[in-house]
């Protein structure tokens, strides 16, 4: 990333292999080692583990985008560029879900032809819990966002080079509308790809969790991204406490959101106490299952919550970064906290998990990187204001 | 001896300069510090940070409110805690007696009415509120002006540099538009 230069409105560049070859090559190093070592079942688990950790930093910035392109502000003119490229690594991502066709069996007992016949509720809930309805609803959910996402890039660039106010009106009640529409599909994409690893267990704010999960990975790899090029020539000018502070206000703001709809899921278990709600809690709170669940607890949201309270922390590079990277792992925790207990009755973590999530991050840099260098960085009609704010706080 | 008669230290709150906006405030508030004086206050018809910084006003408000918050934290949950697993110790629902989660909405809320109240209460005091008479108000075009075009710098006569020409004369220096004695 350190040889990024802002492609000022240059031709598109080629993608750089080197990524790609990386995350091909673990890639296949993992299957040859799951079909040959661990078990095909145990890679197609491993597979959903790395593919959703990276397709929901991309859905996460494809919310994000819609956000910005609503409610504006200098958060997002240093931030937009990086959302709206990590958007659109969603097509291939898409592809990338193609080899999990071949092993829902043994990821979801839905989709297992024996376990259905013994379980008269997965009987009752084939209508909608089968596999050709399933995949056919997984390329649905890409074709949206992957149109959205194009639309978007588009749009931004109109808006910033001064799009008359007609056609500004036509493009937020775009956002508007698309908005609703990624509120709808991410939160029926978390129920298919997460909460029916558990067919039996049902929550209606589990879309809420999923969707703040995917906003705040994407918002904590917008923080480190912006981090990173802090000293590049794009970026020298336009950021500086200000503005980490404003990124750091709004990484706490989204796990305060984060942890409010974690709380209402549990609370409302926990009070209500019947049992087809409580056994997936059951299920994530023991074995030592439960050490992950306090983890999250105290890393995913006491720690970040009272670094970022104060603005001296949060303006202070170092200490953005670190939080970030916490979120970003504990983004991971979450994962294997919600998927693995599936499975595994005792805390448990496959060398598959990593070296999956590892080349399938490959993978989706090379396709980031790519995409991020296909317009200018920071949006040409927001600079003198941002310049003014960093130069106005020395 | 330095003073004429009719400029008595006893009967001086302090010296106020007036500016024509917040930037020329700025300079002057810069130059007041660095001639030493510490007991340097500004008026402004609006917020300004700029001004803050200039003052290097540090307050103190965000430690109150966390305090309150803390206390709203341990108060709200100390009192569930203490009445459903110490004081009144019943069975509900198989749930353990000391049923956190189901803690939780209370002690969110009192952790943040105690944080706003703090926040509230801890700035009427610190800013010394309610005071029925405050010296600068002595001072007609003050009255005038404070909260509509106005920008101010107050000098208070306890300071230990405060000399009466001096001070008047550094004021004037500073690009005040005027410079006013503040009575008792």
């Amino acid at each position: 990333m350190s040889n990024q230069r802002p492609a000022r409105g240059a031709a598109p560049r080629r993608p750089s292999p080197l990524p790609f070859l990386i995350g091909a090559v673990i890639l296949i190093l993992a299957a040859l080692l799951g079909f040959f070592l661990m078990g095909p079942a145990q890679f197609f688990r491993s597979y959903l583990l790395g593919w959703l950790y990276w397709t929901g930093i991309g859905i996460g910035g494809l919310g994000l985008t819609a956000l910005h392109l609503l409610t504006g502000g200098q958060w997002g003119m240093v931030t937009r560029r990086i959302f709206e490229a990590a958007s659109r690594t969603l097509p291939l991502m898409g592809l990338l879900f193609i080899p999990l066709f071949f092993g829902l069996a043994s990821i979801y007992s839905w989709a297992d032809p024996a376990k259905v016949a013994g379980d008269a509720l997965l009987q009752h809930k084939e209508p909608y819990l089968n596999v050709p309805f399933f995949i056919g609803r997984t390329i649905l959910y890409f074709l949206v966002w992957t149109f959205i996402a194009y639309r978007f890039s588009q749009f931004s660039v109109q808006i910033e080079e001064g799009a008359p106010y007609e056609e500004v009106r036509r493009i937020k009640l775009f956002a508007a509308v698309s908005m609703v529409l990624l509120v709808i599909t991410v939160t029926f994409a978390g129920i298919d790809w997460l909460m029916t690893l558990e067919p039996h267990w049902f929550s209606s704010i589990f879309g809420g969790i999923i969707i703040m999960s995917f906003v705040l990975a994407a918002w904590a790899f917008g923080i480190l991204t912006v981090l990173r090029q802090r000293a590049t020539e794009a970026f020298r000018h336009v950021v500086g406490a200000p503005i980490f502070s404003d990124l750091g206000s709004l990484l706490m703001a989204f796990v305060m959101i984060w942890s409010y709809v974690q709380l209402s899921q549990l609370l409302i278990i926990w009070s209500a106490n019947i049992p087809e709600e409580a056994t997936w809690y059951l299920h994530r709170m023991k074995g030592g299952w439960q050490w992950i669940g306090w983890s999250l607890l105290v890393l995913h949201f006491a720690v970040p919550f009272v670094t970022m309270m104060s603005q001296t922390v949060r303006s202070n590079p170092r200490w953005l970064r670190l939080v970030a990277l916490l979120i970003m792992v504990m983004y991971f925790v979450h994962l294997v906290w919600q998927i693995v207990p599936t499975w595994h009755e005792s805390i448990t973590l496959s060398p598959l998990d990593l070296l999956i999530t590892i080349g399938m991050g490959a993978l989706w840099i090379g396709l980031f990187l790519w995409q991020y260098g296909q317009a200018k960085l920071i949006p040409p009609v927001a600079i003198p204001e941002l310049r003014q704010r960093i130069e106005h706080a020395h | 001896m330095a003073h004429p008669v009719e400029h008595n230290d006893e009967g001086l709150y302090g010296l106020m300069a007036e500016y024509a906006d917040a930037d020329g405030l700025v300079q002057g508030i810069k130059k007041i510090r660095q001639a030493g004086y510490k007991e340097v206050d500004a008026f402004t018809p609006q917020p300004e940070h700029a001004v803050n910084d200039a003052l290097g006003a540090k307050t103190i408000i965000p430690w109150i409110v966390l305090a309150g918050g803390v206390a709203g934290l341990l108060i709200g949950f100390g009192l569930q805690y203490w009445s459903s697993a110490i004081a009144y110790p019943l069975n509900v629902g198989g749930r353990p007696l000391n049923s956190w989660i189901s803690f939780l909405p209370v002690t969110f809320e009192m952790t943040v009415l105690l944080a706003g109240l703090s926040a509230v209460f801890g700035t009427l005091a610190l800013a010394g509120l309610p005071m029925p008479y405050h010296p600068v108000f002595n001072v007609p075009k003050f009255t005038e002006k404070n909260s509509r075009d106005g920008f101010f710098l107050l000098v208070k006569a306890e300071d230990p540099h405060f000399d009466y020409e001096q001070t008047q004369f550094l004021m004037s220096q500073s690009g005040a538009e005027g410079v006013y004695d503040v009575p008792k």
